[in-house]
């Protein structure tokens, strides 16, 4: 599904370069489960920034279901990802102003999904979620375990191919952050291919293969399964 | 557009202060801008509601180099109507200024009423429309009045007015309402708010050539010219006006001669704001006041966009996590530009809501400081009530547009590392927004300063007499014999210091020339007289610099005249007393220069004539020692009224002749003031915003800095140190730029002021001290709250 090679990417500052992706190179196929560890600043969140079409490398190739996107033009990118990928972050990332519905919804008006269906759709993904009962709720109304699943929700209500997870279980409690690696295997098993950066180990054992980064480029791949 | 709405509500309530400071910047703009552009397209298409405005002029004249007036000789119309082959209908108008008007003959009379007298034709010339009852097809006869819809209502309340009967002037001539004319919301140089049948050549004056009675406009044929008018007046001038006047000079001499009778043309869209004729039908616009009063509309709704674009980017740092996450899911750079400009677009309709009411708050306030009406009444559910609605969505549009592309175009928060830089150019820009806001308000205070000062200065000019505590009672001729007697009994008064009969007063309204020349000029010279009596000079405080005052028991010195400064410049005299000017006159004494006419005008030559009073059109002037100077003019309307009791005496102040003058300057400057301060409120509102900003973003720095040990002043320092430099470097391009505006507006007056360092550094201190004052009070209470809890909040 994802084939990268020799993945570049370099920051400049007036003073300072610091090269993020140092020839970076790996595949994953359709339905893994893949765990990026690694220490603080060796590029982890840089490719998945990549992956998820939020930035672009400045050099080597990028295959996305075989089709190059590493030079993409926003509109590509917007609609690539809109339609095939699926985003959790550590910090949750939800829209303060909107309520648990808005944000689960906010996808599927991207993707001109008509309202009627998107309401049904999200209904769904909430119920499978357990957070229907806090539909009409505010983000910070809800516990950090509850706004996770949230974010989750909204990860997964446009059906995506691939979902990036960076760091969910990072800001959650244990039993809290278990349920959600929970709910990513789960998804997972129902054919959703899984890249996670996350520095757990603990977390790195619910997923069929880890990729151990140093300095932009990776140092060993280890197979669980 | 729901979701925007709902986010923009949400928006509202959880940053209310923000939202408000926005909300209110931008009505405040909106209303204001507003009603400054209504004002200006109201002035500027004065008289263009009329129908075939194109082809109407008014023909004045000019003679005796007095004029040129706006009115012209009696006969004229007539004139025009029978030979002139350009002109389709020509009508006359007579104005009275003041005429009572009774509904009964016991009631107390209506005052303050201007009346046209006009002809059968006015309404062939002028499209008036009625409301109620019909224009008479052969225009009115006597016995018949057509009102404006204000007197209208004024006379008679809710009820029909038509067939019903009013008491008109002094004689109570009853006279039938036979139409009452639609209100226009369109402005007009003709103020018809009584109209009169005028009695076919009633005038005096018909025939004379040299004196003026009425105004006369024409309209022109379909192809008819203002050029082919022109050679008639021309023709008129050569074959008619030339013969009847006794003269020895052949045709060109006279027409080049200081005597000659001329004719001017005026077309009717350009009489409104044409300053230069004399004694017009009404008193006129200001161009200068509606060009200045445009641009500051336009610098209000700049001031209130720049605001909202300040505002909105400044909190670029809370908007980005929502639009990241947007972009992330999906969204495209379009519908993100679309939502933030929709979302503008929202707050400018909620603001324009706020600005209806302000926009009635806004003018009652105007009035009620400046004592001027500024639009008149904008009607309600109007066709400007649907420009409001499409000014207030361009508004927003504009307003909306920079932070769209702006926050739009930010590199997604989710990969902040690649936005290096984009920070740094968003707060240059906002610096820059923030110096034009300053620019604004530091150049609307000076340009204000400067024309208060110019206005101070004229009424503290010293005019060459004692204007203060001199009262005029101008229709005093209307005692007739029972003048003199009425003048011993005013001086034996405590308050009366002297009294005078003149037929001219410095400031008035009445025009008196003379034409002289001394033994050495070639030719006459034409020069402002005073016809004045022994009393004159004392009672006005004029100084007397060489020679004597007239003497009342001098027969001789009906023969003698006393010249100001500048008439013994003008006449090549030195030293002047006994010369003879005109062969016969003797020149008895020079007063100091005083001013008879605007500050626009440099002080002329002017001649003092001894005249013996008694004669049509005097005026009594009584100089008052300080007091009680209401008592005193009580006193003497009660006994002006023993003397006459049908004819109250018409009492006014020199000064407030003298203030009629410069009427325009004074309300520009009020208007300018008020504007100012509507457009510093704004700015201080941005600048409140920007500071409240400023403080929560470095709440944190300011907590550690307090933990630290940093103290008030430093913090402040901290805080107050880039808008204070942003407000310098807006003074170095306001200042110079308002000051060469405004030098080419005082460079109008013969008498302006020089713009000193004072009103310079005034204007910057008085910017600087409020910057600073708002900063402060907001900083120090941040300052006040404890350090911990600042950490905390981040």
């Amino acid at each position: 599904m994802i084939k990268i090679s020799d993945l570049q990417k370099t920051y400049r500052t007036e003073e300072v370069e610091t090269i993020a992706l140092n020839k970076l190179s790996f595949e994953v196929k359709e339905g893994e489960f893949v765990s990026v560890m690694g220490p603080s600043g060796c590029g982890k969140s840089t490719l998945l920034n990549i992956l998820g079409l939020l930035d672009d490398p400045d050099g080597g190739s990028f295959l996305f279901n075989g089709t190059e996107v590493a030079h993409f033009n926003e509109r590509k990118r917007a609609d690539l990802r809109k339609r095939n990928i699926g985003f959790v972050f550590q910090s949750f990332n939800l829209i303060d102003e909107l309520t648990v519905f808005e944000n689960v919804e906010l996808p599927l008006i991207y993707l001109g999904v008509k309202g009627p269906e998107r309401k049904q759709r999200v209904e769904v993904v909430l119920d499978k979620m357990q957070i229907m009962h806090r539909r009409n709720h505010y983000p910070q109304q809800l516990s950090g375990g509850q706004q996770q699943r949230v974010a989750v929700a909204r990860a997964v209500v446009n059906n995506p191919k691939l979902i990036l997870a960076d760091e969910p279980t990072g800001n959650l409690d244990s039993s809290n952050g278990n349920e959600v690696m929970q709910l990513l295997t789960d998804l997972n098993e129902q054919g959703t291919t899984i890249i996670m950066v996350t520095h757990s180990e603990h977390d790195s054992r619910y997923s069929h293969r880890i990729i151990r980064m140093l300095d932009g480029q990776t140092v060993t791949e280890n197979i669980l399964i | 557009m729901k979701a925007s709405l709902k986010l923009a509500l949400r928006h509202f309530k959880q940053y209310p202060a923000f939202s408000l400071i926005n909300l209110g910047g931008l009505a405040i703009g909106i209303a204001a801008s507003f009603i400054l552009l209504i004002y200006s397209q109201r002035e500027l298409s004065t008289d263009k509601n009329f129908k075939d405005a194109d082809k109407i002029a008014r023909i004045g004249t000019n003679f005796f180099n007095m004029g040129p007036f706006a009115a012209s000789q009696a006969m004229l119309s007539d004139v025009a109507r029978q030979s002139c082959k350009d002109v389709a209908a020509a009508t006359a108008i007579d104005v009275e200024r003041s005429i009572p008007v009774r509904l009964n003959r016991q009631d107390r009379a209506f005052t303050g009423i201007q009346a046209y007298d006009i002809d059968s034709s006015f309404f062939s010339v002028f499209s008036y429309t009625a409301v109620k009852g019909s224009i008479p097809d052969k225009g009115l006869q006597p016995g018949q009045v057509i009102l404006s819809e204000a007197n209208a209502r004024r006379f008679f309340g809710s009820q029909d007015p038509i067939g019903k009967t009013l008491l008109i002037g002094k004689t109570m001539t009853p006279c039938t309402v036979v139409a009452v004319l639609e209100q226009s919301f369109e402005k007009s140089h003709l103020d018809a708010q009584l109209l009169m049948a005028r009695t076919p050549n009633a005038s005096a004056n018909l025939g004379n050539w040299q004196s003026i009675d009425l105004y006369n406009y024409v309209k022109l044929k379909p192809q008819g010219s203002l050029a082919g008018l022109h050679s008639w007046l021309e023709e008129l001038r050569r074959r008619v006006v030339y013969p009847s006047i006794q003269t020895s000079d052949n045709y060109t001499t006279w027409a080049n001669s200081p005597t000659t009778v001329s004719f001017i043309v005026q077309p009717l869209k350009e009489i409104y704001f044409s300053n230069d004729v004399k004694f017009d039908i009404s008193p006129g616009g200001n161009l200068t006041q509606v060009k200045l009063l445009g641009g500051i509309s336009l610098l209000l709704i700049l001031l209130s966009i720049v605001n909202y674009i300040n505002l909105v980017t400044a909190r670029s740092s809370v908007r980005a996590k929502e639009i990241g996450m947007k972009k992330t899911f999906g969204a495209s750079r379009r519908q993100l530009i679309a939502q933030i400009l929709q979302e503008s677009v929202i707050f400018s309709a909620l603001a324009m809501l706020l600005a209806c009411g302000l926009i009635q708050a806004i003018l009652f306030l105007y009035q009620y400081s400046t004592g001027a009406e500024l639009t008149g009444p904008i009607p309600f559910l109007s066709a400007n009530y649907i420009w409001l609605a499409l000014f207030s969505l361009l508004v927003g549009f504009l307003a909306g547009a920079y932070p769209a592309l702006y926050l739009t175009g930010m590199g997604n928060p989710l990969v902040i590392r690649s936005t290096s830089g984009s920070g740094k150019n968003n707060a240059r820009i906002r610096n820059g927004l923030v110096v034009l806001q300053f620019v604004i308000a530091t150049g609307l205070l000076f340009v204000s300063f400067v024309v208060y000062s110019q206005l101070q200065y004229m009424k503290n000019k010293d005019k060459g007499f004692r204007s203060e505590g001199l009262l005029l009672v101008e229709n005093i001729d209307s005692l007739k014999e029972r003048v003199r007697a009425f003048q011993k009994l005013v001086e034996t008064q405590a308050q009366v210091v002297a009294t005078s009969f003149c037929q001219r007063t410095p400031g008035g309204a009445s025009i008196s020339m003379g034409t002289y020349k001394t033994s050495a000029m070639p030719q006459f010279m034409t020069i402002q007289e005073f016809p004045v009596d022994d009393r004159y000079i004392e009672t006005m405080g004029m100084h007397l610099m060489a020679g004597r005052n007239f003497q009342k028991d001098l027969l001789s010195d009906t023969n003698s005249l006393i010249l100001n400064e500048s008439a013994v410049a003008a006449l090549g005299l030195f030293d002047p007393v006994g010369k003879l000017i005109n062969g016969a006159q003797r020149v008895i004494g020079v007063v100091k220069d005083f001013n008879y006419s605007s500050f626009h005008e440099k002080i002329g030559p002017a001649i003092l004539k001894y005249s013996t009073g008694g004669r049509r059109s005097a005026t009594l002037a009584i100089r008052l020692r300080g007091g009680n100077t209401t008592a005193f003019i009580n006193w003497l309307q009660k006994t002006g009224k023993e003397f006459m009791p049908d004819d109250p005496l018409r009492i006014v102040f020199l000064d407030d002749n003298f203030a009629r003058l410069s009427r325009k300057e004074e309300l520009l400057g009020k208007t300018i003031t008020f504007f100012t301060i509507l457009a510093i409120s704004l700015a201080t509102l941005g600048l409140i915003g920007l500071t409240l900003f400023t403080i929560e973003r470095r709440t944190k720095e300011i907590g550690i800095r307090k933990v630290l040990g940093a103290d008030r002043l430093s913090i402040l320092r901290l805080v107050s140190k880039d808008f204070i430099r942003l407000a310098l470097i807006a003074s170095l391009i306001a200042l110079p730029t308002s000051w060469w505006l405004i030098n080419r507006w005082l460079n109008n007056f013969a008498y302006r002021i020089r713009v000193g360092a004072g009103l310079f550094m005034t204007t910057e201190a008085l910017i600087l001290a409020l910057a600073f004052v708002v900063i402060a009070l907001l900083t120090l209470k941040t300052l006040a709250a404890d350090p911990v809890k600042n950490l905390r909040s981040e």
